[in-house]
């Protein structure tokens, strides 16, 4: 488990994303959070359908030129859909960005532990072909995820290590036929349809 | 027809399957996923091969609706391809992302378990798909020899109203 808190690390993660970048956030307190404290047309919620934020995030990232295209994951949601790592490496994307913010434990539910103290997640994402990876357990690390992304090749890796929450009740994203056109047009603004697969 | 005369991946394709697929090509369809069928071998392989699609390889069905999901949001008019089966495993991902966003996917689904068939794995799923799909609110039609070539474009219309995926249920044998 990490020293720091969750929602910390998702405002220092929000520090180093640009305003023309994608969000697409997993399920839990990381969308609430998000959705609480940050919510513009950037962002992409996934409330249900635990596991696809990664697999959704790959399916814009195939289609967006010129914007870097953040997953901001969970330990609990990519062991669920853990073969997508495989997806994601076979294609490549080079404007991917994986954060997996790993706090061991199915943490907006009962805080039951997941497999991920267990096992290193970075070493899959390498074995699975993406280009940059790191497990980050500072503030410090975090901050240097910036340098990173521009002088690394993608697809991004991160693991950052975070506690398990202790604060649960942020607003739910409501109206979601609202929120997926939003999406859709700060995607088509400036866009151009096709591959970025290097 | 006997049993060993379905799911035959190596036999031929024909007028029915084609134009099938020709009504699907004349509507840009550019991106397709899933987990194949050998039911729908021909049409997957022929999809494949449109120009202007790109296609990628899933894992599971599951899978494969987040990455739609993804290249829709981004503009794309995507198919995804799959067996009955499969759309049982990922029913809460399109229950529970698709039905609120409201993201109109075109599912073709292979209709497995049907009376004719004697495989015990798929008999509960055949006897609840219709059921399934009703109580998601979800439309769909079955393909036919006869349907073939407006079935498509019937969809498209369907989906541009409901913004909600549409299945087109495929029955082996359905095309001879």
């Amino acid at each position: 488990m990490g020293q720091m808190n969750k929602e910390s690390v998702l405002d220092l993660v929000m520090e180093f994303i640009e305003d023309k970048d994608v969000i697409v956030s997993t399920t839990g307190l990381t969308s609430r959070y998000l959705y609480q404290q940050y919510d513009n047309p950037q962002h992409f919620y996934n409330p249900g359908a635990m596991g696809l934020v990664s697999s959704i995030g790959l399916g814009i990232s195939l289609f967006t030129e010129k914007r870097k295209v953040f997953i901001l994951d969970g330990d609990g949601s990519l062991l669920m859909n853990f073969a997508s790592i495989v997806t994601i490496g076979i294609n490549h994307p080079l404007n991917l960005v994986h954060i997996v913010l790993d706090n061991t434990s199915y943490d907006f539910c009962s805080g039951e532990l997941t497999n991920s103290s267990k096992i290193d997640l970075e070493k899959f994402a390498r074995l699975s072909g993406y280009k940059t990876t790191k497990t980050i357990n500072s503030i410090k690390g975090i901050k240097s995820i910036k340098k990173e992304l521009k002088n690394g090749l993608g697809p991004f890796f991160f693991v950052l290590k975070t506690d398990p929450i202790k604060k649960r009740n942020y607003k739910r994203p409501i109206d979601l036929p609202q929120i997926k056109k939003r999406f859709q047009e700060f995607l088509q603004d400036d866009n151009k349809k096709s591959l970025t697969v290097g | 027809m006997k049993e060993n005369e379905f799911n035959n991946p190596h036999g031929s394709s024909n007028a029915n399957i084609d134009a099938f697929v020709n009504s699907l090509q004349k509507l840009n369809f550019d991106f397709a996923t899933g987990i194949p069928c050998g039911v729908q071998n021909h049409i997957i392989k022929k999809i494949k091969k449109f120009q202007n699609l790109i296609h990628i390889t899933s894992n599971s069905e599951q899978e494969a609706i987040g990455i739609a999901t993804g290249a829709y949001l981004t503009g794309k008019i995507p198919i995804v391809y799959m067996q009955n089966s499969g759309f049982f495993a990922s029913s809460n991902d399109i229950a529970s992302l698709l039905v609120p966003y409201k993201i109109p996917l075109l599912f073709i689904v292979t209709w497995r378990g049907l009376p004719n068939e004697n495989a015990p794995q798929h008999k509960v799923t055949g006897n609840t798909t219709k059921k399934l799909l009703s109580s998601m609110g979800l439309d769909w039609e079955v393909l036919t020899k006869k349907n073939s070539k407006v079935l498509p474009k019937r969809a498209m219309e369907v989906m541009n109203k409901t913004m909600l995926p549409f299945i087109i249920l495929i029955k082996r044998g359905w095309d001879r």
